[in-house]
């Protein structure tokens, strides 16, 4: 059996199973969790309004744990390069792919001034054929990698998941073993065993894009017209998009132009997806600024 | 009240991409799917409960319990729990297809 350099993680602890959906009803309904949600809203919409100076480049340390249990899934470090790679095209508007943008919306395309350094790649082989979005992944004790010092990094688990899930993130505020973004090892990155129409790298970029609190550009409300991604210029959008819609695509009553599809807060195909806002960005420094703080301090004294 | 089959009661994944005239196709969520963005799934439970499953604010299924009825062992109604974001899903189907590996699903 192929075995390059992984270490043998115990197989998942039986009662594991059992007790981590009940981890996730807590988190969901959690009053510590709400009020802290709550504050990192307040302290975003205060930096909105107070319009701080920007705060120049800032480089995030990454950490990727690849979890695997049959050897294709065991990406490789090529393949791990074209996903930090793409990160840092995305985040600094350097994808050549924003020329798809219709013109009305290419002067609102953010450069959001955030980098990732790769720090380390962790290889563990696993006997969890599939993970939840139980966090499994995220803890050695259950069969995945635990978390490289969360406060001052991301960190980004690449896994086979379960249910035809592209990946999941957690916002800024949630429990710090748990802090960081999951990936299913077909969407991740550009080349190996990324598959279309999701080999571009984008479901990271987007799940980044939540753990930097970044909403879904249509509010998170089903179809509806009444949600809101607490970003002022992005239109207002009934339910996600999928594949490569044609623009322009009306919901909402958001013409002329439409929905903002090409967002990579939105659900359309990699291909699809070209462009942060302005708003976008500024909502990410504040995450910088608040919540993620202890990230803006470790890239100072480095 | 004939109770529905016993494969019926498991956890689906709607495969829209296979939807066809009308009827929803879900496949079982344990098995191998092809990946999307977005799947929404059914969860129904022996015990009159189902569990809407949609993707969360961070992509990670979030569930609303509701409970199922079965007019006839074809037939599903659904009650959704007061504020669900399920405004529009269907309140019943007909069972059109049940395997093992597949559930077809037409809104009624």
């Amino acid at each position: 059996m192929a075995f390059d350099g992984g270490r043998l993680a115990p197989g998942a602890v039986r009662d594991w199973c059992g007790t981590m959906p009940v981890h996730r009803r807590l988190l969901d309904s959690d009053p510590g969790y709400a009020r802290a949600r709550e504050e990192i809203e307040t302290f975003t919409y205060d930096a909105a309004r107070e319009d701080p100076p920007p705060l120049g480049l800032v480089t995030i340390p990454t950490v990727v744990h690849v979890v695997w249990s049959r050897p294709e899934q065991n990406v490789g470090d090529e393949q791990v390069a074209s996903q930090i790679e793409i990160l840092n095209r995305d985040f600094r508007r350097r994808n050549d792919d924003v020329a798809i943008l219709p013109p009305v919306w290419a002067p609102v395309a953010a450069d959001a001034d955030i980098e990732f350094a790769l720090v380390d790649v962790t290889r563990t082989r696993t006997e969890v054929a599939a993970f939840d979005t139980d966090d499994g992944v995220k803890s050695a004790r259950a069969g995945g990698a635990d978390p490289v010092s969360p406060d001052t990094h991301l960190n980004l688990w690449v896994c086979q998941l379960g249910g035809g899930l592209l990946g999941y993130a957690q916002f800024p505020g949630g429990p710090l073993e748990t802090d960081g973004v999951v990936v299913t090892f077909t969407a991740f990155g550009s080349s190996g065993t990324a598959t279309a129409p999701f080999d571009l790298g984008r479901t990271s970029t987007h799940e980044v894009g939540h753990w930097l609190n970044l909403r879904h550009i249509w509010g998170d409300d089903g179809d509806g017209c009444g949600g809101d991604d607490f970003v002022a210029d992005t239109p207002n959008q009934g339910g996600p998009n999928y594949g490569k819609p044609t623009y322009p695509k009306v919901s909402c009553a958001n013409g002329p132009h439409g929905d903002m599809f090409v967002n990579y807060m939105d659900y359309s195909d990699d291909a699809a997806m070209v462009m942060f806002t302005r708003g976008q960005a500024l909502r990410m420094a504040a995450a910088l600024r608040g919540p993620r703080s202890a990230l803006l301090a470790a890239a100072a004294t480095s | 009240m004939t109770p529905p089959p016993a494969a019926l009661f498991r956890r689906w994944v709607h495969v829209r991409e296979e939807d066809a005239e009308g009827v929803r196709v879900y496949r079982p969520a344990d098995r191998p799917l092809p990946p999307a963005r977005g799947r929404d799934g059914i969860e129904f439970r022996p015990d009159g409960t189902f569990a809407d499953l949609r993707p969360g604010p961070t992509d990670a299924p979030v569930a609303s319990v509701g409970r199922w009825t079965a007019p006839a062992r074809d037939r599903l109604a659904l009650a959704y729990p007061p504020g669900a974001r399920s405004a529009g899903a269907p309140t019943g189907y007909e069972i059109v297809e049940l395997t093992p590996d597949l559930l077809r699903l037409r809104a009624v």
